[in-house]
């Protein structure tokens, strides 16, 4: 290639790309502004002290002693909570997006948006609603707090369990199915040995659309429990409205480590079924 | 199986299978009547939508048929699912299971498969062996062990030329090497009968033309019945034993693929098998016949087949059209067109205002005026499914008649000598009483001649798409399917028009010829 021509390429390579830079400003801010800084304060709130010296002292508070007790309790129910509430949201979800999936069952999709109304209404109502409803048919949250905390989590985080496994199933591969039939797969073997395995992105992503959001929120645990049962996240809200930031931090990174863990989990799934 | 004692020639029969869809009202398959000798190669051929893929789902067992049966070595297989049916089938998209490797794929079917365990036979109370109907010791069955499955496996990869690609992924294959595969992994399972639907039609032709040979090769090697579905003629005619050409869900032809080729039965085998150029001809005395605006001699087997008189399609292939400046040219023509073809040339010519095609070694240029004669052997003749449509009707109370979903204007007094219209415009008899004729039951016939085709869809109320077309010389002969009727006509025209062309039928003054029901004519 002549030389010239390289040249001039970059001369209209420079010339376009000075405005196109400066569109990215507005996102760079966001992503300090929203992003690092906040990230960067917590790790700030964690290592000092009230007046703003370095110290290790609340990561002592959290993990020394008796402390730590509470603390691991607190994970493990919140760690608990979130897989109870995914395991059971994925066993109900999938026959539901499977019969949904099937046209014959939902014509114009009009069943998927049954399923996915309760998403429509505020939260804060629903859960609510969900607690009163609960103990109008006789399941009180002040005698059986676990039962209704999980009732409550199962019934917000459903959509999002179904939501992927139906795109998923849509696209399901039916001559696959087919195949197997023919070559011996009754019904049953032909549902664990072609549609599982063809589904499997599908439940990978309603796991993760479920567990990471049900980690961290503690909202509908402290409704339907009458705050008997604990999470991780309702106990940074604590630490934070009683003025503690520091120690709050230190379980805020806590959670961000938890979080981290399970996308580095779900993520080394992922890929080993794009290998297949 | 206790069917092996009866005559057990055939592998598989299908006595007069229907299939309607659910959400459909017209029968995809319609009275199909097939046997299918042990170890034969058929190949069901036809357009898209014919009903031939769904006949091959039905033998597999995704379909149920809606009515008639289909028996397997004598025993009505019609309601088996298809994982208890020994049939397996090759998928047009390979259907390859993507979450395994290759050898589990090939693999997959072995794991179901039970053979009879020798070593533990089948013992009554006092010890002595259970015996089957034949008298022969019966066995537990047993799963295949892992030294089989593997034997198997290698076995299947080495028959399709893909040693050694055990552990790969499905995703690296090539289409072709997938194709292979899914070969292998339905015959190591050593069906009766194996199913391929149209499973070349993803590959480049290069790669079809070897595969073609191959499958035969595998054919012949095997002894299984194949089954085969395609489009593509040509793979048809290299391939088959025998031929079934469908077309609208039902059979048009079986036979050999020489017999399909050389004796076509109607105009749409002729014109779907090879190229040849379609004619309507008239029967003459002495086994003359009149085309092209000549007469001809006609191959003395057809003689005392058809009614002096009679229309009949004719169909000639290009390669027996004989260019001659003897006298023995029946007809002169003019060469349009020339095409050099590697081996042959092929000519457009025109008889008057026919087309003609044909294919020579010798060259002539275009404007040439050339001699025509065809072997009398070589015109095929075969009758006209029909030359009009008929429809059923009812005459209505303004005296239209009704059929198709349309109102039509007809000539009523000639279906009714003697009567005549009163001053008040009511129909009466010779003695004045009026004459009832409301839903008098009728059959309406419109001649394929006596309706033009219309870019203008309000210039007549039927209206319908272009379903299908065949050229006939010097016309086409065109299908056009009226959706809200669901009635089908066929017109001729003189214009080329496109298939799925939405177009209006106007009938011709004095087009439409209305009879009396046989029921009625009493009646009335």
């Amino acid at each position: 290639m002549p030389s010239s021509q390289g040249q001039a390429v970059k001369k209209t390579k420079n010339h376009v790309s000075e405005p196109r830079k400066a569109l990215t400003i507005p996102y760079a801010a966001f992503l300090v502004l929203f992003v690092i800084f906040p990230i960067l304060l917590i790790f700030f709130y964690a290592f000092t002290d009230k007046q703003g010296n370095f110290t290790l002292q609340n990561f002592q508070d959290v993990f020394a002693g008796d402390a730590s007790n509470a603390t691991f309790k607190v994970i493990g129910t919140s760690l608990g909570v979130a897989a109870l509430t995914t395991v059971i949201c994925i066993i109900l979800a999938y026959p539901i997006a499977y019969i949904l999936a099937n046209s014959k069952y939902n014509k114009n999709k009009i069943v998927v948006y049954l399923f996915l109304l309760p998403m429509w209404i505020n939260f804060v109502i629903r859960t609510t609603a969900t607690r009163d409803m609960l103990l109008l048919i006789g399941i009180d949250y002040r005698t059986m707090p676990w039962v209704t905390s999980i009732i409550g989590m199962v019934y917000n985080y459903l959509p999002f369990a179904i939501l992927p496994l139906y795109n998923t199933m849509l696209k399901l591969d039916k001559s696959q199915i087919e195949a197997a039939a023919d070559l011996g797969a009754n019904p049953f073997d032909v549902f664990v040995k072609t549609i599982i395995p063809m589904t499997i992105p599908g439940i990978v992503s309603a796991i993760t659309m479920t567990f990471m959001p049900t980690m961290s929120s503690y909202v509908i645990t402290d409704a339907l429990s009458g705050r008997t049962i604990t999470l991780i996240g309702g106990l940074i809200e604590n630490k934070f409205l009683l003025s503690q930031l520091n120690v709050g931090s230190v379980y805020a990174i806590l959670m961000l480590i938890l979080i981290g863990a399970s996308v580095v989990f779900e993520r080394h799934f992922t890929e080993q079924g794009g290998k297949r | 199986m206790g069917n092996e004692l009866n005559n057990n020639e055939y592998i598989i029969e299908l006595n007069d299978v229907k299939k309607r869809y659910d959400d459909s009202e017209v029968y995809a398959v319609e009275s199909f009547n097939l046997k299918i000798k042990k170890g034969e190669f058929v190949t069901f051929l036809g357009p898209s939508g014919c009903g031939k893929t769904t006949t091959l789902r039905m033998i597999a067992g995704f379909e149920m048929p809606t009515e008639g049966q289909i028996l397997l070595d004598g025993q009505d297989i019609s309601l088996l699912p298809p994982y208890k049916r020994p049939i397996n089938t090759v998928f047009q998209r390979y259907a390859l299971f993507t979450h395994l490797n290759i050898y589990k794929n090939i693999a997959f079917g072995l794991q179901y498969k039970r053979l009879p365990d020798l070593n533990k036979p089948i013992l009554n109370k006092d010890g002595s062996p259970v015996l089957d109907e034949e008298g022969n010791p019966t066995y537990k069955m047993r799963k295949l062990t892992r030294a089989e499955i593997d034997a198997k496996v290698k076995r299947a990869l080495k028959l399709v030329d893909l040693e050694g690609f055990e552990k790969r992924a499905v995703s690296t294959l090539s289409g072709g090497q997938q194709q292979r595969i899914a070969i292998a992994r339905a015959i190591v399972n050593e069906p009766t009968i194996l199913l391929l639907d149209e499973p070349l039609g993803a590959l480049d032709l290069k790669m079809r033309k070897e595969m073609q040979l191959e499958l035969k090769e595998m054919h012949k090697k095997l002894g299984i019945t194949f089954i085969y579905v395609t489009h593509d003629q040509e793979e048809a005619l290299t391939m088959s034993d025998t031929i079934v050409v469908m077309s609208d869900g039902e059979i048009q032809q079986v036979g050999t693929p020489k017999e399909i080729y050389d004796e076509p039965v109607n105009a749409f085998v002729a014109d779907f098998i090879g190229e040849s150029s379609i004619y309507t001809g008239t029967v003459l005395k002495d086994n003359k016949i009149k085309f092209l605006g000549a007469t001809w001699a006609s191959d003395p087997a057809d003689e005392g087949k058809f009614n002096k008189n009679e229309k009949v399609d004719v169909v000639i292939r290009p390669e027996d059209v004989e260019i001659t400046n003897n006298d023995d040219a029946v007809v002169k023509a003019t060469i349009v067109s020339k095409i050099f073809k590697g081996i042959h040339y092929e000519y457009i010519m025109m008889v008057g205002k026919n087309e003609l095609i044909c294919q020579s070694t010798k060259e002539y240029h275009e404007g040439d005026v050339v001699g025509i004669y065809v072997e009398p052997t070589n015109i095929q003749i075969m009758k006209k499914p029909f030359t009009s449509n008929y429809f059923d009707g009812h005459i209505t109370k303004h005296y239209n008649v009704s059929f198709a979903g349309i109102h039509h204007k007809f000539d009523f007094l000639k279906l009714f000598p003697g009567c005549k219209l009163n001053e008040d415009g009511i129909l009466v008899d010779e003695r004045g009483e009026v004459k009832d004729i409301e839903d008098v039951q009728v059959t309406v016939e419109i001649g394929f001649d006596d309706m033009e085709l219309s870019d203008n869809l309000d210039a007549s109320p039927i209206n319908g798409e272009i379903i299908n077309m065949i050229y006939l010389g010097d016309h086409y002969e065109v299908t056009v399917w009226d959706d809200e009727s669901e009635e089908e006509f066929i017109v001729n025209t003189p214009d080329l028009w496109n298939l799925n062309d939405h177009v209006a039928l106007v009938i011709k003054e004095d087009g439409l010829d209305v009879t009396l029901k046989g029921g009625d004519k009493k009646h009335a």
